[in-house]
């Protein structure tokens, strides 16, 4: 269940793209016109405005500016999952107090979800807070059970039995069905020899 | 609010293979510089490019078709930036974006949920779908000659068993039967 940063991606992708597309295109453009420009037999390296030692401590700056900033965007842009943080439900009915985690109610729906015979796997986590959780789910249903009745399962069943665990209604709820494919066992078909 | 499941495809190994090369370049010219910096001298394994990066000019051509290829790259890296990926699930019935409620069906569940119900048919073999958008095309290879039956079975239990699906927009099924490995 991971969420990938699409936008965020997009974003430094373009102007990493914009970035070289630029500098090469300008070096591109000085190196054929050297001729009219004048620097058709001038060394490349002659055209900075400082020499060795001062040009390498300039460059080694900005080559770990460059670096750290492509660390920062690559951590930044990487997938992840929905946080994990979880909180803890208290219901006081008068005779006691119960406490409930929000994790324990994940791990116990997939686990009632997994003991159905429509359920094949599911991936449930529970964030947000006390009174507005949020729900993200993934259900792989088994393409053999009828599809309708696992859909029903998860909708009518599953998600309002997390939600009286919890006592609150979900905020958001984001779920996605999946159906596995059939795992093929032992053929049950006579082989005429 | 904002979507978890229905999004479109990421460019995470893009941006990280771009990341990663650059990365690599500027860290070893970084050590490169701080060693010239640090000793006063060049580090032996690298003289040898320098002495050649030295005399380059601004008309030579390598030049020239290196700051080429670095634009082309960075065109192309833009191309992919801009390119809308596809999106990898369907819209439910279900979903409301008032009621904050995602409800996505995986487009290659929905493929497995139709090569199952292919493959069940009678007199098909094997089946492989494809699901592009609103457009599902199932290729299936039968052992019979005759294969409009066949294709006409497979399009309708096909149909049926999405049909079901409480599917935002429907999904057309097309068949194609080939006759492989019969008499």
């Amino acid at each position: 269940m991971w969420k990938p940063n699409s936008v965020r991606q997009r974003v430094f992708l373009a102007l990493l793209g914009l970035l070289l597309m630029a500098g090469g295109a300008c070096v591109a453009w000085l190196s054929w016109n050297s001729t009219q420009n004048g620097l058709a037999q001038k060394r490349l390296i002659d055209s900075f405005p400082a020499q060795m030692p001062e040009v390498g401590i300039y460059i080694a700056g900005a080559l770990a500016l460059i670096s750290i900033m492509l660390i920062v965007v690559m951590v930044s842009a990487l997938p992840r999952k929905p946080g994990k943080r979880t909180f803890i439900y208290q219901s006081d009915k008068g005779t006691g107090i119960s406490t409930v985690d929000s994790g324990t109610v994940a791990l116990a729906a997939r686990e009632a979800a997994e003991s159905t015979p429509e359920v094949a796997h599911a991936d449930i986590r529970i964030n947000g807070t006390v009174k507005s959780p949020i729900l993200y789910a993934r259900f792989a249903l088994r393409v053999d059970a009828r599809p309708m009745d696992g859909m029903g399962l998860v909708r009518d069943v599953l998600i309002p039995q997390m939600e009286q665990a919890l006592g609150a209604r979900f905020a958001r709820k984001h779920v996605n069905i999946d159906f596995q494919p059939k795992i093929s066992g032992t053929s049950a078909k006579t082989t005429l020899t | 609010m904002s979507r978890f499941w229905h999004v479109r495809s990421a460019r995470t190994a893009t941006l990280l293979s771009t990341c990663l090369l650059l990365l690599g370049i500027s860290t070893t010219f970084l050590v490169i510089c701080l060693i010239r910096v640090a000793s006063g001298s060049w580090p032996s394994w690298i003289t040898g490019f320098l002495d050649s990066a030295k005399n380059i000019v601004w008309e030579n051509s390598s030049l020239l078709a290196l700051a080429i290829g670095v634009a082309v790259i960075g065109l192309l890296l833009l191309i992919a930036a801009l390119v809308p990926g596809k999106r990898r699930t369907a819209l439910l019935e279900w979903d409301s974006v008032h009621e904050h409620e995602e409800w996505v069906a995986d487009n290659r569940g929905l493929a497995n949920l139709a090569r199952y119900e292919a493959e069940r048919t009678d007199g098909v073999g094997g089946a492989s779908p494809i699901l592009r958008g609103k457009k599902l095309h199932v290729g299936v290879s039968t052992p019979v000659h005759e294969t409009r039956d066949i294709s006409q079975s497979v399009q309708a239990n096909v149909q049926e068993v999405l049909s079901a699906i409480p599917l935002a927009h429907s999904i057309s099924v097309s068949v194609k039967a080939t006759t492989r490995g019969g008499q």
